[in-house]
């Protein structure tokens, strides 16, 4: 792959998934200043990575890959202070109006909280499953069984329910 | 717990407001400074060879030959245990999750390994050029005691420097383990 062609497929790709990598960057790093180095991280493996796509799977799917293997090195180096599952349940809403999107602001910055807080298993395979990947592809991004995916997502989905049915402050 | 509830969840994870930044930019940087390292290794390995060599061919004597060829011997014994200890490790693994995870616990052992080389390779130095200069002392020249203390300082720092990256290391290590058997247990 020349370079300027790698080049223009780097920020295609980072113009479509940029969202989904910020999510994921969000998910395993809460501190921003620290998930700046984490994103950078990611880019740059992604950028080392692009001339091995040979589109078996989604570029999303590829992408994510690539991200979820960075976070965990990333995890390695700076370990996250220590936080509660619970937390989430203590997120406030968004501005308490009645419109719909402020309220699914709330939510979602209370499930973000949420996801960033399960185990590691767990957060892995929620994050994938929350950006869309179906199982089979989960399974191949994680080296696991699809079977294993099943179980960890219901367990993930049950610690996540408990949660944000909680109580809001 | 429904179908429908999942994907609210799936809606509202993926409507969260989130900005990646230039991304590309902070690659391209990131990248740029990676490309100085490597050059800067390669350049400064080409440049104390250069420097041993003329050290040696300059004004032959038997004190230069000597101390020319001790950092020969050592150079290379650097570069043959780096190419050695990072075989097969250069490579990004794009595979699963699992398999980089063993990648990143394999490449933390190779660090752990070039650590602890490089200790060695230092203290090896430090008795090699401790000879030297003793040497040197011993038939009176002047430059010798400051010599000496020069090199007492420099390789104090660098010890403290290879402490510190051994255990920065060894808890990178440590941490790798811990994610790795809490991903065994899940499965």
């Amino acid at each position: 792959m020349d370079r300027d062609r790698r080049h223009q497929q780097f920020e295609q790709v980072l113009a479509e998934q940029g969202p989904a990598l910020a999510r994921l960057a969000a998910a395993y790093e809460r501190r921003p200043a620290v998930r700046e180095e984490l994103l950078q991280d990611i880019a740059v493996a992604l950028w080392q990575s692009l001339p091995s796509f040979r589109g078996e799977a989604s570029m999303k799917t590829f992408v994510l890959r690539i991200a979820t293997n960075r976070a965990m090195t990333h995890l390695a180096r700076r370990p996250p202070p220590s936080a509660g599952l619970d937390q989430a349940a203590h997120v406030p809403d968004a501005a308490p109006t009645p419109e719909a999107l402020a309220e699914q602001a709330g939510r979602a910055e209370r499930l973000q909280v949420a996801v960033a807080a399960l185990p590691l298993p767990l957060k892995q395979v929620m994050l994938l499953a929350l950006e869309g990947l179906p199982p089979a592809d989960i399974a191949a991004a994680l080296g696991l069984g699809e079977s294993n995916v099943a179980v960890r997502l219901h367990r993930a989905k049950a610690r996540l329910r408990d949660v944000l049915a909680g109580p809001h402050d | 717990m429904t179908e429908e509830e999942i994907k609210a969840w799936t809606r509202d994870w993926q409507s969260a407001a989130t900005d990646p930044g230039p991304l590309d930019r902070k690659a391209s940087r990131e990248l740029l400074w990676l490309r100085v390292i490597v050059a800067s290794d390669a350049l400064g390995s080409l440049a104390c060879l250069g420097v041993a060599a003329w050290f040696a061919l300059d004004e032959p004597d038997l004190l230069r030959l000597v101390i020319a060829g001790g950092l020969a011997v050592l150079g290379a014994l650097g570069c043959v245990f780096t190419l050695q200890n990072w075989r097969g490790l250069w490579q990004d693994s794009v595979a699963s999750a699992r398999d980089y995870l063993a990648q990143a616990r394999a490449r933390s052992a190779a660090r752990l390994r070039w650590i602890r080389f490089g200790g060695w390779l230092l203290a090896a130095e430090l008795l090699f050029f401790g000879i030297v200069i003793a040497w040197r002392w011993q038939a009176g020249v002047a430059a010798a005691k400051p010599l000496a203390l020069l090199l007492v300082l420099s390789f104090a720092v660098a010890g403290l420097c290879f402490g510190w990256l051994l255990r920065r290391e060894r808890r990178n290590a440590a941490a790798l383990e811990r994610m790795a058997a809490d991903l065994e247990q899940e499965t």
